[in-house]
C-alpha cells in the first residue's frame, strides 16, 4: 500500500489541495504499517523498486514532520530509510525545488 | 619491528580517541592537535619509522598541513616537488619537498597579494605560472624569476568574489568563475604586459566552477542556476581553430553558448572533461553525478544519484573512470562500462587497514572516555564506534588535484585536501582496493 501511494507524487503541481490530499493518503499508508514491517517495506522499496521511491518517501517523511503529524512513527521511518538509502535522499529532499 | 609498528598504531589510536569527541568542531580538535606540536612531531617520526617497517604502508601518504585552519585549495608544481596551499587565509604558501613526508616539508615562499581568502589556485605545467583568485574579486598571475614569485594582477572587471580559476591546457588563457554571473577569460597581452579579460555572460546566477576542454577552446561552466553550460572560448588572435565534437571551433564566436544541461536539481558544484574531451561530468548539490557523452553527435545525459552527501569536486582519472569527493569525506569512484556509468565504490574502505587509525581504542580508559563523550555529545548509549571517523579525511574535501606527471593520459594517483587541514595523496595501490576498477 505504501508503494502504491508513493508511485505518483504531485511534484511541481501548483494546486495546494491536491498536494494536501496526496500527503494525507501517503501518511495514512505509512502510519498503518506496524513497527516491525517498517524495515521490510523500506528494504523492498530500495532494492526492488527504484531508489527514486525512497527519495519520495523521505520527502513525505519531512513534509509530515513539518506538519507535526505522526512524528513518532515518522522518525522510525526516517531512521530506517537513512539506514537503507543513506543521506542522499535527505539532501535531495532539501534541495529539490519541486516539493511534494 | 612488528611490535614497534603495533605500538605506534596504538599510540595513534589513543591520540585519535583524544581528538575524537571534538568531531563537529574542527577548530577545537585542531587546537588540541596544534597545541601538542612537539609531541605530534615525535609521533609523526615514530609513525614514519613504523611506516618503514610495514609492508604496503606507502600506499597512502597522509600529510596534515595545518589542522587548525583547514585547506581551501592546493596545487602541485609540474615536477610535483612543490605544493602551493591556501590554509583558509589570504596567503598562499609554497612548500618544498612536497613529495616526501610532511616532516620534511620546508616553507619556501609566501604569496601574499590578496585581501580575502584565496578560493582557488592553479599551477600550469606549460609555463610554470601560478594563478590565484580570491573572494576579493581579484586574480593574480605569479611568475617565478630570480628566486621569488612576482605577482601581476589580472584585470577581471568583476564586482563579486571569484570562486574558481583554471589554466587552459595549453597555458595561454585562464578562466575565472565568479559570483558576478560572468566568466572572465584572460589572456596575455604583450603590448601592455598585462592579462586582459573577455567576458562570457549568459549565466543567471553565480558560476561555481569552470573546466577547459583539452583543446583549450571550449569551456564548461557549472552554476548555481542548476545548469551546466558549454561555451566557446575561441579567441581570434590566440587560438587556431580545431575540430572538436562540436564542429570547427573557428566557426564559433567567443562566448557562444553551445550546450546547456539542466539535469540537476541542485547547484552545480563542479564540472570536468574527460582526457579525450568526449565526455563531460558535472556534480550537483542534490548528491548527483551527471555524465554527458557526446559520442553519438547529440549529447546524452546520464544521472546517477548518490547515497551520500553531495560532492564538491569531480575529476576524470581516465576516459572511463571518474572520482568525485566532497562532503561525505570519502572519494567515490564511478566507472563507465560499455556505455553506461555506475558507482563502483568509495576509495576509503572501512577496516581495510589503509588508515591504520580505523581500529577502535582497545584500552579501557579510552573506551570508557568514548562512551561518556558519546553520551554527552551525541546522545548515544553504546560505543559501537559506527559513527567514529574512520575515514582519512575528518571534514569535507575541498579540492582534488592530479598527482601523476602532467602529461600522463590516465591518472592513477591524485591528492585531496580538506577542511580538516589534511592533504591525502591516493596512490594506485588504493585504487586497486576498489573492486572492479579498470583504469
Amino acid at each position: 500500500a505504501v508503494k502504491a501511494a508513493l508511485q505518483t507524487p504531485p511534484l511541481g503541481s501548483h494546486d495546494q489541495a491536491v498536494k494536501d490530499m496526496n500527503t494525507e493518503v501517503v501518511l495514512n499508508a505509512i502510519c498503518s504499517a506496524s513497527d516491525s514491517e517498517i524495515d521490510k517495506i523500506v528494504a523492498d522499496l530500495y532494492h526492488n523498486s527504484s531508489p527514486d521511491l525512497c527519495d519520495t518517501l523521505v520527502k513525505y517523511i519531512y513534509k509530515g514532520l513539518a506538519d507535526r503529524k505522526y512524528c513518532g512513527v515518522l522518525l522510525k521511518w526516517h531512521a530506517s530509510a537513512v539506514n537503507m538509502a543513506g543521506l542522499g535522499p535527505v539532501v535531495r529532499a532539501m534541495t529539490d525545488r519541486k516539493t511534494v | 619491528p612488528s611490535e614497534r609498528a603495533s605500538e605506534a598504531r596504538s599510540e595513534r589510536r589513543c591520540a585519535r580517541a583524544v581528538r575524537g569527541p571534538a568531531r563537529g568542531g574542527a577548530a577545537a580538535g585542531g587546537a588540541r592537535g596544534a597545541g601538542t606540536g612537539p609531541a605530534s612531531g615525535r609521533a609523526a617520526r615514530r609513525r614514519a619509522r613504523a611506516r618503514g617497517t610495514e609492508r604496503t604502508r606507502s600506499a597512502m601518504a597522509l600529510r596534515i598541513v595545518n589542522a587548525k585552519h583547514g585547506i581551501t585549495c592546493h596545487a602541485w608544481s609540474p615536477d610535483r616537488k612543490r605544493i602551493a596551499v591556501c590554509e583558509n587565509s589570504e596567503k598562499v604558501i609554497i612548500y618544498l619537498n612536497a613529495d616526501q613526508d610532511k616532516v620534511n616539508w620546508i616553507k619556501e615562499h609566501e604569496l601574499a597579494a590578496h585581501d580575502l581568502v584565496v578560493s582557488a589556485i592553479d599551477w600550469s605545467p606549460v609555463h610554470n605560472k601560478i594563478v590565484t583568485c580570491s573572494h576579493d574579486r581579484n586574480a593574480f598571475v605569479w611568475t617565478y624569476s630570480q628566486g621569488t614569485w612576482k605577482a601581476s594582477m589580472a584585470i577581471l572587471r568583476i564586482n563579486r568574489a571569484a570562486l574558481d580559476v583554471k589554466w587552459s591546457p595549453d597555458g595561454s588563457k585562464f578562466a575565472v568563475a565568479s559570483g558576478a554571473k560572468v566568466v572572465p577569460v584572460c589572456h596575455y597581452e604583450g603590448a601592455n604586459d598585462w592579462w586582459i579579460s573577455k567576458m562570457i555572460k549568459k549565466h543567471k546566477s553565480t558560476v561555481t566552477s569552470v573546466a577547459w576542454h583539452p583543446s583549450s577552446q571550449l569551456l564548461a561552466t557549472g552554476s548555481t542556476d542548476f545548469r551546466c553550460r558549454v561555451f566557446s572560448a575561441f579567441i581570434n588572435d590566440i587560438d587556431h581553430s580545431t575540430n572538436t565534437v562540436f564542429g570547427d571551433t573557428g566557426r564559433t564566436r567567443f562566448g557562444d553558448l553551445l550546450l546547456e544541461f539542466e539535469a540537476c536539481n541542485g547547484w552545480v558544484e563542479d564540472v570536468a572533461w574527460s582526457p579525450s574531451g568526449s565526455t563531460l561530468a558535472y556534480i550537483g548539490h542534490d548528491s548527483s553525478v551527471n555524465f554527458v557523452s557526446m559520442a553519438n553527435g547529440s549529447p546524452q545525459v546520464q544521472t546517477l544519484k548518490s547515497r551520500d552527501l553531495p560532492n564538491s569536486k569531480v575529476f576524470f582519472l581516465s576516459d572511463n573512470v571518474v572520482v568525485a569527493a566532497g562532503h561525505s569525506f570519502n572519494p567515490e569512484i564511478y566507472q563507465n562500462a560499455s556505455g553506461s556509468w555506475s558507482f563502483l565504490g568509495n576509495l576509503n574502505q572501512k577496516g581495510s587497514g589503509a588508515g591504520g587509525m580505523a581500529k577502535k581504542a582497545v584500552s579501557n580508559f579510552s573506551s570508557a572516555r568514548n562512551l561518556w563523550s558519546n553520551k554527552i555529545s551525541r546522545g548515544q548509549d553504546t560505543n559501537n564506534g559506527s559513527d567514529d571517523l574512520w575515514t582519512l579525511h575528518h571534514n569535507a574535501i575541498t579540492d582534488l588535484k592530479a598527482f601523476d606527471q602532467p602529461q600522463s593520459r590516465t591518472i592513477s594517483s591524485f591528492s585531496t585536501s580538506g577542511l580538516d587541514g589534511r592533504l591525502v595523496v591516493w596512490r594506485p595501490a588504493d585504487l586497486k582496493k576498489v573492486s572492479g576498477l579498470h583504469l
